[in-house]
């Protein structure tokens, strides 16, 4: 640990862990039964602390303003699956989880979070983007807070670039608003798993009248609190890296293999930023 | 249910004329089936359960109360029914109407007693699939109820605790030990399903390959008042008989047990060498989490599964090929009865834990590695191929080696292993399956959907996570045989890979580090071992699932970690406790007529849902429906069907 900061102009960083599903097989890991909101973070942590151990030298990152963090073991399974998913996009379902910060939601973070997840793919549109919303305060998000975000979604739905979009863990009076006032409505609401035998009766009518799946997660609300995020730069990079940093957003992509239920991968990229002198 | 070819059955001498002829021709036909469809990929996920009855008379006693107090009788008297071949022409009318399509479908089974359904169309890949099993088990019993006398009830019962004990049948009818088909002491041949010659040939045959009748000795449990040496009095029929052990005599008493079925449909034959290979290990699991059958002829076991029992049941072994005899006219030597876990592994991985001898054919063998049949799959089969056919037709002898499969499937079929490898039919469109046979049924249609669905997302979980569960085979044996035993859940411990090394492919460090663990550490987890209810909430965790079904999963994972801690009785415990504390039980092991008509009216009720064991069962119930939701199928056809940017490559 020194106080010269690694990293002092930085103000923005993805982290992008590839397929998490392969972390477990290259490195023998055995399955941990990490709570929902440690994977994440701890996925982080890992992959921070990989990336610095392959830097060959410091000196070039302290001009670096923006930085990319991907996992330096596992490039040969990834680029196997990325075969795959020229050949075979056919064969695949590419589902997106994007948690946005209210707070920190800048116009065309969407576009960034849903192209950056294609990307580390090597996809060119995926099937499906749930929209999960993290607000400042204790209030839940506000309709006109989340316009702009779900407008940038109904972008993409109009490209192509997306099939489909859905809302998560909203209440009530948020997604009735929204659906009566979107263009593009969502076809999917997500709920807590714990909450799946006890689901609101507005909800579920709401949804049967408006031909809305609702399905579950076991995410946690906010994935990628401010406070843990400094702690793991503190832990990884030092005390003199630690200030400032937010996240940005979190995209959770999950490959599925068509009419076979089964998983081919799973993993998230998310951005994280501060502002510098 | 097995080959059902029509036409006349030939004896046995007659078939064991054929028998090499029979063998030569099925290898031929699974080579010509195997070079059509082994480069076959893509096939979905589809798979589908088995569900067996057995139909019990339950009616009031003719006593009055005070003679039942007096001579310890119930005020129930039940038998069980022969009627299946009067029910199932009327439970196959709407399949036989529409030309082989209907929501349920049925089979008869080896006994006059007991009929199978299936579901009409296999289940898909969708999570929300899952949702749909418990209605459909539903609907099959109501079917059959709807057949069924007012006293007669379709029952998912693994033994019926009385078979071949006197007066336990309607109509009743007597054994015949002198002649007949089974010449058993105590099951009469009219047990036999008669609509359909093959059960009454299996039987006949069985025992005159093997010279004699089958013999199959279950230790009793001892209790205190248990007779010492031969529970029974010697006679001239129960010579086989050991002391301490319930005898039985007939393949009656084995496959007229009822049992759960799975099949899955592999997305090549890679991945189903993978299925059966990684679902091998989990198979005395599944045994010991779901036993249902601590009685047997009338008495309570030591032994809390019926896989002994049909093992013994269909044992077509000579003394010779025992090894009780030097091999003069039998060929080799073999370690087990036609009815018993799996001998081999058949991925290219699984070979190094490959460790028990392997009795094969060689001619067999040398055939299917010069046609190029990959060498463990070839193994596999020279080794199912040592057996002879035990029932042939006339008309089936004479067949095609490119066009028919019935040669093949007659010695496939007669194979009945904990796990079966099955080729695509000729002229289908199904692709290569594999069955997993070992689960004991369920009373009530909750719990048999629970088992199947968790052995389903065991499965999606395997090909997901990618882990190995791979360990010797003579390892998964032994927990066969632990498995069996009474109250295994609680009181044995089962070798299983550490989780430590659920990537490891280096067999020597495996096999060093096999350990051995409980039920619970293995469905729940401890600090070896993540578990495999968490394994499975991980895969869900990854997938997309409707709120409905979520709930019905939650309700079915419940119940296997409760069985698997222990908080609610396995079935085989349930029975076992009704039994032992039943106000007329004379601390004997004796399940006497009237224990186990009062046991028959519990059945009832708890399949009916009027009674409900809260050590048996949890208090909730799943949200199973018939139907698919009609947005969660648009949505699927919807992403099947959408344009893509830049278009579909």
């Amino acid at each position: 640990m020194n106080d010269i900061p690694i990293l002092p102009k930085c103000r923005s960083i993805v982290f992008e862990t590839g397929n998490i599903l392969n972390w477990n097989r290259l490195k023998k890991r055995p399955l941990t039964a990490l709570p929902a909101s440690e994977e994440i973070l701890d996925s982080i942590r890992c992959l921070f602390n990989g990336w610095l151990n392959a830097q060959t030298e410091q000196h070039s990152l302290q001009y670096t303003d923006q930085l990319r963090v991907t996992c330096p073991v596992q490039k040969q399974l990834d680029m196997a699956q990325r075969q795959a998913m020229l050949d075979d996009r056919e064969e695949l379902r590419i589902y997106i989880k994007l948690t946005v910060y209210i707070d920190t939601y800048w116009r065309g973070a969407v576009s960034d979070a849903v192209e950056t997840a294609l990307a580390s793919l090597a996809a060119e549109d995926c099937d499906g983007v749930v929209l999960s919303l993290v607000s400042s305060g204790p209030q839940p998000p506000l309709l006109d807070e989340v316009k702009p975000i779900w407008a940038e979604l109904e972008e993409l739905r109009a490209a192509d670039v997306v099939g489909s979009l859905g809302l998560a863990d909203v209440d009530s009076d948020l997604l009735e608003q929204l659906y009566d006032w979107a263009a593009e409505k969502p076809s999917i609401y997500q709920l807590s798993a714990q909450a799946a035998c006890t689901a609101p009766s507005r909800l579920r009518e709401f949804a049967s009248a408006n031909r809305l799946q609702v399905l579950v997660h076991s995410d946690p609300a906010d994935p990628l609190p401010a406070d843990r995020l400094r702690d793991i730069f503190g832990g990884v990079l030092g005390a003199a890296d630690a200030t400032g940093w937010q996240p940005g957003w979190l995209a959770r992509i999950t490959t599925s293999y068509r009419h076979r239920g089964v998983v081919s991968s799973w993993g998230f990229v998310s951005k994280v930023q501060r502002q510098v002198a | 249910m097995g080959l059902l070819s029509e036409g006349t059955p030939l004896s046995w001498s007659e078939t064991q004329k054929h028998s090499e002829h029979v063998r030569q021709h099925g290898i031929r036909q699974f080579i010509s089936l195997y070079y059509r469809l082994k480069d076959r990929t893509k096939d979905s996920l589809k798979w589908g359960d088995e569900v067996e009855y057995q139909l019990v008379r339950l009616t009031k006693s003719a006593a009055s109360s005070s003679d039942q107090q007096q001579q310890q009788q119930s005020q129930f008297a039940s038998q069980l029914s022969l009627v299946a071949d009067q029910i199932l022409p009327e439970l196959q009318r709407e399949e036989i109407e529409n030309g082989g399509r209907a929501s349920t479908l049925w089979r008869p089974e080896y006994a006059a007693y007991m009929v199978e359904g299936v579901p009409g169309e296999p289940y898909g890949h969708l999570l929300a699939h899952l949702n749909l099993v418990e209605a459909n088990m539903r609907k099959r019993r109501a079917q059959v109820q709807s057949l069924l006398g007012s006293d007669v009830y379709a029952l998912t019962l693994t033994a019926f605790p009385r078979l071949g004990c006197p007066d336990f049948c309607y109509p009743g009818a007597k054994p015949t030990p002198e002649g007949g088909v089974s010449c058993s002491a105590f099951l009469p041949d009219e047990v036999i399903y008669s609509g359909h010659p093959r059960f009454r040939t299996l039987t006949r045959n069985i025992r005159e390959r093997r010279g004699k009748k089958v013999a199959i000795n279950i230790p009793v449990y001892r209790d205190l008042n248990t007779p010492d040496g031969l529970l029974e009095p010697p006679t001239e029929h129960t010579a086989a008989a050991l002391p301490g052990h319930i005898y039985m005599d007939a393949m009656g008493f084995g496959m007229g047990c009822c049992c759960l079925q799975m099949t899955f449909q592999a997305c090549s034959i890679t991945e189903a060498y993978l299925l059966y290979d990684q679902l091998t290990p989990l198979s005395p699991v599944l045994l010991a989490l779901s036993a249902a059958s601590p009685v047997h002829r009338g008495w309570l076991a030591d032994t809390d599964t019926r896989w002994r029992v049909i093992s013994g049941a269909v044992d077509c072994r000579t003394d010779e090929e025992m090894g009780l005899k030097p091999l003069e006219r039998n060929r080799f030597r073999i370690a087990k009865s036609r009815y018993d876990s799996i001998d081999s592994y058949l991925s290219a991985d699984g070979q190094a834990y490959n460790d028990i001898p392997l009795t094969m054919d060689e001619d067999i063998l040398r055939q299917l590695m010069e046609a190029g049949v990959e060498p463990s799959l070839s193994r596999h089969l020279a080794h199912l191929f040592i057996r002879d056919p035990v029932s042939l037709f006339s008309e089936k002898i004479h067949q095609s080696d490119t066009e028919e499969s019935d040669h093949f499937e007659n010695i496939q079929s007669t194979n009945w292993q904990s796990m079966r490898f099955k080729p695509p039919p000729t002229n289908s469109t199904i692709g290569w399956r594999v069955e997993f046979r070992c689960a004991e049924v369920q009373l009530t249609d909750f719990e048999n959907a629970a088992y199947v669905v968790f052995i389903v997302l065991l499965t999606r979980v395997l090909l997901t996570l990618q882990i190995d569960l791979l360990m010797p085979i003579s390892k998964v044996d032994e927990n066969f045989n632990r498995a069996q035993q009474r109250d295994a859940v609680k009181r044995q411990k089962f070798f299983f890979r550490s989780g430590a090394h659920l990537y490891d492919n280096d067999p020597e460090l495996v096999k060093a580090e096999l350990r051995e663990f409980t039920l619970d550490e293995i469905v729940n987890g401890c600090q070896d071992f993540p578990g495999l209810v968490p394994l499975i909430r991980q895969y869900l965790s990854m997938s997309h699932t409707d709120v409905d079904t979520m709930c019905t999963l939650n309700q079915y994972l419940n119940l296997i970690q409760k069985r698997a801690r222990g908080e609610l009785l396995t079935t085989a415990a349930w029975i076992r406790k009704f039994v032992t504390e039943h106000p007329v039980y004379q601390r004997d092991s004796r399940c006497t007529e009237a224990i186990s008509s009062d046991l028959m009216a519990k059945c009832v009720e708890i399949t009916q849902g009027s009674y409900r064991p809260d050590e048996l069962l949890p208090c909730t119930s799943s949200k199973t429906s018939d139907t698919l939701p009609q947005v969660i199928s648009d949505a699927e056809l919807y992403l099947d069907n959408r344009p893509r940017r830049n278009g579909p490559k």
